[in-house]
């Protein structure tokens, strides 16, 4: 197909689709970020329990920080769990700018024009059991989503103070989040005319922490604050949390309404300006306006199909409709389609990646949607494809996908690539790189006492627990498979047994210290804290900092990519924006050779594991090249641990919008 | 070869910015291993003028080929050849590009960028490899910028 013709089909698409799958253009203001900023501040104002308050837009621009005098400076993280390992317990550390700008960001990437998702309903999510505290029921459905969006991210951008030249991409998104997405209630998104634009996050009662029982109605101060500071830019009745199931249960927006405030939001006074402060990495302290979701300036807009080339042209064509890419620099693709590497000398070539990202966009677009109103809404996810070495090939999405799928995304990618190679292993017990982290270890000893430093550990849990040639006997494993052997209880739910071996023990377990995924990035995580604080600890003792190598007065931020590790066959960081343990990823082969693997995050978890399970089935159907799923009997579903089969993918029952196919996977 | 545009060379070469090269640990150059080792990061004190250079201990072996490779987000891995030009990598060490970087006095400096890189986004990776031995050593460190 020539360039010149994908272009006249693009054309057609736009002008058939564009009305049912364009988002509106909208964007905060100036005014009305200060106005959300106004009515926090008053109704904190008025119940005397001074705040911090961010506002950020749809793509995690940080629009403006507001903080009250005698405010909590910091949080103290705080699961409920009484346990003190990873960062459940750290006190007085980290600020309370960083826990409310996560608490907007996370409002904000949840959310979109088919629902509006809060940090409460992250809260209800990611724990280990769903609903929280009812026993003998599974994880939430996106346990471990909370360390995605890390400030370490290859993906993400990143804010420059003050920069001179202002960077290419100093405003474009998705930007990180600096504690990751947060499951503290207090944080919002922000709505116009029924466009997500934004998030609202509030730090004022001084705890980071999470609800971990929904059985009862809370009356949390942040999330009152919060919900003043929206007033007027509420989301849709229709599309609340409040309003979607997932696996029956029905889920949670905001345990407070209009109802609970203390003052009126409308009649907001003006603010001290002091109180405008800016934030080491992420703001300045003028107001912004944030940027128009779906412009270029924003860093995610429709492919263009002459100048973006002919990888993307070819994507919207398998696919159907104009999907939406990354931009950067001078408005050229963030992922341009690139071949994958060889393994074993099989790749997946420049022409083979955009079919299966239009297959799998294409299979979203013809599905139900597990959280999207109004009812037979079509799934809307984002999907990326990587190498067996973890590089991004390509990366689409659907145009109102939630932002949070463009990271989370590529984290399934490359979880299942790095878990399904035979260096796995090798590559996790690496004695040359984790000693070399040591000073971040040692920071992370004097912070949090009790955790344990033990990466290499998992590997040998998965030996004693799955077999000796764990992660070295090429072993097929989707995220899926892995959340299986990450959860606290194996199985996943049934609380009398042991945890998972790439999960921390119960005992020690939190949403906030999860096991191997949490050990990979910790010490990114600490390592930010310290650079936002400017927090140059001296934890080796001999009486100078250890974070201000320079000697300029100015702690270092976390490198580009998480995690300490490198393959040993490239010296890249195949798992550079870090782990994810949810579903939604599968393997790709190539005449029976891992050859890297395809990401797909936006929807419920089965819905994402069908759009990369069918889609890829379908690309390779119409390739005809060799691209394949793994062969079925090197799939993680041959495997039994502790006489529990683990799973490859779970698709939805009966999951088409114009079809009534019931087993849409079976058999593939 | 083709030369990849992202990064290609803009012979500034004047002034030097202040790139830091001393670690974390303190020591100013440090070995490369088989398994990779992680390097002091650099902090560049003005992106328009970019002088970025890692000195590394060789110690006994007999170095054949030196090869560099920078990562941008967004984009794929780039290798450095001879002239200081950057093009695209397969991610297959034997075609890494020899730089052939002189040694002296048991250390081995690699030289990165010697130009302009404020259009590109920061932070950036760098790996460093020598083949010595048969065997190919790295590490790799990131470049930072300082607004």
């Amino acid at each position: 197909m020539t360039a010149k013709t994908i272009t006249c089909i693009l054309a057609g698409l736009v002008a058939l689709l564009g009305g049912t799958m364009s988002a509106k253009a909208q964007n905060l203001s100036g005014l009305d970020v200060y106005r959300v900023i106004s009515q926090a501040v008053q109704e904190a104002a008025v119940r005397n329990r001074p705040a911090t308050i961010a506002v950020t837009d749809r793509v995690g621009n940080v629009l403006a920080v507001y903080q009250m005098p005698g405010a909590p400076p910091t949080v103290t993280v705080n699961s409920g769990r009484n346990v003190r390992t990873g960062i459940d317990g750290l006190a007085g550390v980290v600020p309370s700018t960083m826990a409310a700008i996560s608490k907007a960001v996370t409002g904000a990437y949840l959310s979109s024009s088919g629902n509006a998702f809060s940090t409460r309903t992250a809260s209800q999510i990611v724990q280990r059991n769903f609903n929280p505290g009812e026993i003998l029921a599974p994880g939430g459905p996106l346990f471990g989503v909370q360390f995605s969006q890390l400030p370490c991210s290859d993906l993400s951008r990143r804010y420059f103070n003050g920069a001179s030249p202002v960077p290419p991409d100093q405003f474009r998104g998705p930007k990180r989040s600096p504690l990751g997405l947060s499951a503290d209630p207090g944080g919002l998104p922000l709505y116009i005319n029924g466009v997500v634009v934004g998030g609202v996050g509030v730090a004022a009662d001084g705890v980071y922490g999470l609800d971990a029982d929904v059985s009862d109605i809370d009356t949390d101060l942040d999330e009152i604050i919060a919900v003043a500071g929206s007033s007027g830019y509420a989301p849709p009745q229709d599309i609340l949390a409040s309003r979607i199931t997932v696996e029956g249960k029905t889920l949670r927006f905001s345990d407070v309404d209009a109802r609970a405030l203390a003052a009126t939001p409308g009649l907001a006074p003006a603010v001290n300006p002091a109180g405008f402060i800016g934030v080491t990495g992420y703001s300045d302290v003028p107001i912004l306006a944030g940027q128009t979701y779906g412009s270029s300036a924003s860093g995610v807009r429709p492919v263009n199909a002459v100048s973006d080339g002919p990888g993307y042209a070819n994507v919207a064509a398998v696919a159907g409709f104009v999907p939406f890419l990354l931009t950067s620099g001078a408005d050229a693709p963030f992922f341009p389609v690139i071949p994958g590497t060889a393994n074993a000398g099989q790749n997946l070539t420049a022409a083979e990646v955009p079919v299966i990202l239009g297959h799998a966009l294409r299979v979203a677009a013809s599905a139900r949607a597990q959280i999207r109103r109004p009812l037979q809404s079509f799934v809307q996810v984002t999907v990326s494809i990587v190498d067996a070495e973890g590089q991004v090939l390509g990366q689409a999405r659907t145009p109102d996908a939630p932002i949070f799928g463009i990271d989370v995304s590529l984290q399934k990618a490359r979880t299942a690539a790095f878990m399904s190679k035979q260096n796995a292993a090798a590559n996790l017990e690496n004695p040359g790189v984790f000693p070399s982290i040591r000073v971040v270890a040692n920071a992370i000893n004097g912070l949090i006492p009790n955790h344990a430093y033990t990466v290499p550990n998992y590997v040998t849990n998965m030996r004693a627990f799955v077999g000796p040639g764990s992660l070295s006997d090429g072993i097929a494993y989707t995220d899926r498979a892995i959340g299986n052997l990450a959860r606290p209880y194996f199985p996943d739910g049934v609380s009398t047994n042991g945890n998972g071996p790439l999960s921390r023990p119960v005992a020690s377990w939190s949403p906030f210290s999860t096991g191997l995924q949490f050990d990979l990035a910790v010490g990114n995580i600490i390592n930010h804290v310290l650079f936002v604080r400017n927090l140059n600890l001296d934890v080796t003792g001999d009486g100078r900092g250890d974070f201000d190598p320079d000697g300029n007065g100015v702690v270092n931020d976390t490198g580009l990519g998480c995690t300490p590790v490198v393959s040993n066959s490239s010296g890249l960081n195949p798992l550079a924006n870090g782990l994810q343990i949810f579903a939604g990823s599968t393997p790709i082969y190539k005449n029976g050779v891992l050859v890297g693997a395809i990401g797909v995050s936006g929807d419920g978890i089965d819905q994402d594991d069908m759009v990369a399970f069918l889609g890829l089935h379908n690309a390779s159907v119409g390739l005809g090249t060799g691209v394949s799923h793994a062969p079925a009997a090197i799939r993680s579903d041959q495997l039994a641990p502790a006489g529990v089969r683990l799973r490859y993918v779970s698709c939805p029952f009966s999951p088409f919008i114009n079809s009534n196919e019931q087993r849409a996977c079976e058999g593939k | 070869m083709r030369i990849h545009g992202l990064l290609r060379k803009h012979g500034i070469g004047t002034v030097a910015a202040l790139a830091m090269t001393v670690g974390a640990s303190g020591v100013c150059a440090q070995e490369l291993t088989v398994t990779g080792v992680q390097l002091a990061s650099v902090v560049l004190s003005d992106v328009r003028q970019a002088s970025v250079e890692k000195q590394v201990l060789f110690g006994n072996d007999v170095v054949e080929t030196t090869h560099v490779v920078v990562q941008l987000s967004g984009n794929p891995p780039l290798m450095r050849d001879r002239q200081g030009l950057f093009q695209s990598w397969d991610l297959d060490p034997t075609h890494l590009a020899d730089n052939g970087f002189v040694q002296s006095e048991g250390r081995l400096n690699f030289k990165v960028f010697n130009q302009d890189l404020s259009p590109h986004n920061f932070p950036m990776r760098v790996t460093v490899y020598y083949r010595a031995n048969g065997e190919l050593k790295f590490g790799f460190f990131d470049v930072m910028r300082a607004n």
